[in-house]
């Protein structure tokens, strides 16, 4: 077997052939190494990214928790020192209650259980539960902490919220033009949205929805039909 | 494994839609999602689908002997199994409350308004009967078991057909399928359940709730209805501030849902022994739908968009049968997605679009030169 080359179709143990790259070469998700070669972990399309970076550009829906990444989570329980989180992983989050910002022990945040958290993790590996911080290295909370009532949470895959993540993405930025609306993306999979009213809320969230199967070229069309039919009605 | 839990804003925001009349997915208030029933190979063997609520029903028949209490009537056994196949909260083995009360419901609809005549499955009195076992299995997960998991056993247990048998001087004869024709179960009346989510202190109705509609619901109302339009069986799961009108309402709308499921069973029915008596092909495999790609597609909310989008969600796309995609096998290890369809632009179907690279020389790599460095997975 030659193995696959960039462009190809994968599935998990076929052998990889890193073409065309001299130097350093750097594995990235989906692929892993086996003494003297290189295999797929993951099914899903070979990609090379930059020069020397290649991956298995893959479908997921669930979570697995990675060091850095800001996700958002739902507090399950709010007792004691630690509050568990679900950020649908396979195991609960933590978070310590001193974690918030100007949380001190004889001021303690206001959690509850069921409220929307978007947090940073801290501690992620295979072996050990996750862990979040609300606050920056500073101290300050900047854009994480609890999240305001009013607004509607739901899930989607793990490549949507990528996309949405992107520098320029041509859904929020024509969205944004002729709406208000407040967006809070986390990389579990997670969206949380704000607008003005129910009917608002619902038609921007079937957009982001809808946005994970649209080409750049149709974004403009469907937030004019959106658009369109906000008014009408 | 225990149920995820639901934020309050979640719970929040949908009851402030219901309170306007909206519901998450873009159906009225009053509609359902919609429901169809397939039939595989074996008679008794039915797969309903209400949108992605999924049940598969099974029936199958042994001889047994009759209960003491009731020597020429014969054994009906509903066993609803609810596996982390359909919820990963579901668990084998363990009756959970909602299992308990599944099985409950459809006893008292199905076997306790005796629609099934038992006293034909008789074969010697105080010795042998049929025992019909009616499994259903709970493939998925989406909202509204209660009635996806009646229309499956009313769908299977009109479909079976039992072996034909004959008592003789020397014992019992069993025939064979394909000596003597099977026989179907006398089903007397055809009942099935219809459930609707209550919220607001009574306030609204909601039919053919979703998961978290279920969830989040104050009370969940199922009534058990027969082709007839005759009451079969009533239940009511939490507690809400209703009074007759609520009731009068929901009886009202099951009327008229249960003749339209029943004719469906019937109609699904008819169609299926046709199939079976021109030989052609049947069963499951038909059923699966070519040329989509089934996961990780189906938004859970969309509204009904009036004015046509040349967006296809992945919902929108399962009803564009007639676009069939090809896989063309080109060489080793490429395979290319072909798309026939003039409406699809789904960026899945491009993603998996794969141009046949030539392969033209060989080049060689010197080990010494490159390191590989492992980043994340």
């Amino acid at each position: 077997m030659n193995g696959s080359s960039e462009g190809d179709v994968v599935v998990p143990g076929d052998v990889v052939r890193l073409t065309g790259v001299k130097g350093k070469v750097v594995l990235g998700p989906g692929l892993a190494r086996t003494g003297e070669g290189v295999h797929a972990t993951k099914c899903g399309v070979l990609r090379k990214g930059g020069n020397n970076i290649f991956y298995v550009d893959s479908r997921q829906k669930k979570y697995v928790p990675a060091k850095g990444e800001c996700v958002l989570g739902v507090v399950t329980n709010a007792r004691g020192d630690m509050f568990k989180v679900d950020i649908g992983s396979s195991d609960e989050a933590s978070v310590s209650y001193l974690a918030f910002e100007n949380a001190t022990k004889k001021n303690r945040p206001l959690v509850n259980v069921g409220d929307v958290l978007f947090g940073r993790l801290l501690v992620a590996s295979k072996d050990m539960e996750p862990e979040l911080v609300c606050v920056d290295s500073h101290g300050k909370k900047g854009r994480l902490g609890v999240l305001p009532d009013g607004g509607f949470l739901f899930t989607c895959s793990l490549n949507l919220v990528r996309k949405l993540l992107r520098p320029e993405c041509p859904l929020l930025e024509a969205l944004g033009k002729q709406l208000a609306f407040e967006l809070v993306v986390g990389l579990n999979g997670r969206v949380w949205l704000r607008t003005g009213s129910v009917r608002e809320t619902l038609l921007v969230a079937d957009a982001v929805l809808a946005y994970q199967h649209l080409q750049p070229h149709q974004v403009q069309h469907a937030v004019d039909q959106l658009i369109y039919q906000l008014s009408s009605s | 494994m225990k149920e995820p839990i639901i934020s309050n804003c979640e719970k929040a925001f949908l009851l402030e839609a219901i309170s306007e009349s909206r519901r998450l997915d873009g159906r009225g208030m009053f509609d359902y999602r919609d429901l169809s029933i397939r039939f595989g190979k074996d008679y008794g063997c039915c797969e309903v689908s209400m949108g992605q609520t999924r049940v598969l029903g099974q029936v199958s028949c042994e001889i047994q002997q009759p209960k003491a209490t009731r020597p020429n009537e014969g054994l009906l056994l509903i066993n609803v199994g609810l596996s982390p196949m359909g919820a990963p909260h579901f668990e084998t083995g363990r009756q959970s409350i909602s299992s308990i009360q599944l099985n409950r419901l459809l006893e008292k609809c199905i076997k306790d308004s005796k629609c099934i005549d038992l006293e034909s499955l008789c074969i010697v009195a105080e010795e042998k009967v049929w025992c019909i076992r009616l499994d259903l299995n709970i493939l998925n997960h989406e909202g509204n078991l209660i009635d996806c998991a009646s229309v499956a056993a009313l769908a299977a247990l009109s479909h079976f057909r039992r072996p034909d048998v004959e008592l003789t001087s020397e014992g019992l004869i069993i025939y064979e399928a394909a000596v003597k024709e099977p026989i179907p179960l006398g089903i007397k009346h055809t009942p099935i359940c219809v459930s609707f989510a209550i919220f607001n202190k009574g306030k609204n109705i909601v039919v053919d709730p979703s998961e978290l509609e279920e969830r989040v619901a104050e009370a969940e109302f199922t009534l058990g209805v027969n082709g007839y339009k005759e009451l079969c069986g009533v239940h009511l799961s939490g507690s809400t501030q209703s009074g007759p009108t609520i009731v009068r309402q929901c009886a009202n709308k099951a009327l008229k849902r249960a003749v339209s499921v029943v004719a469906l069973i019937k109609e699904t029915l008819a169609k299926d022994s046709e199939l079976r008596g021109s030989n052609t092909e049947r069963g499951f495999v038909e059923c699966v739908r070519q040329g989509t790609i089934t996961s990780h597609g189906t938004p859970k909310i969309c509204l009904p968009i009036k004015h046509k989008l040349p967006v296809e969600t992945m919902e929108a796309s399962h009803e564009d049968e007639s676009s069939c995609d090809e896989v063309e096998v080109i060489g080793s290890g490429t395979v290319e997605l072909k798309n026939s369809s003039v409406l699809a632009t789904d960026t899945a179907e491009q993603v998996m679009e794969v141009e046949a690279k030539p392969k033209v020389e060989e080049i060689s790599l010197s080990d010494d030169e490159n390191e590989v460095q492992i980043l994340s997975d």
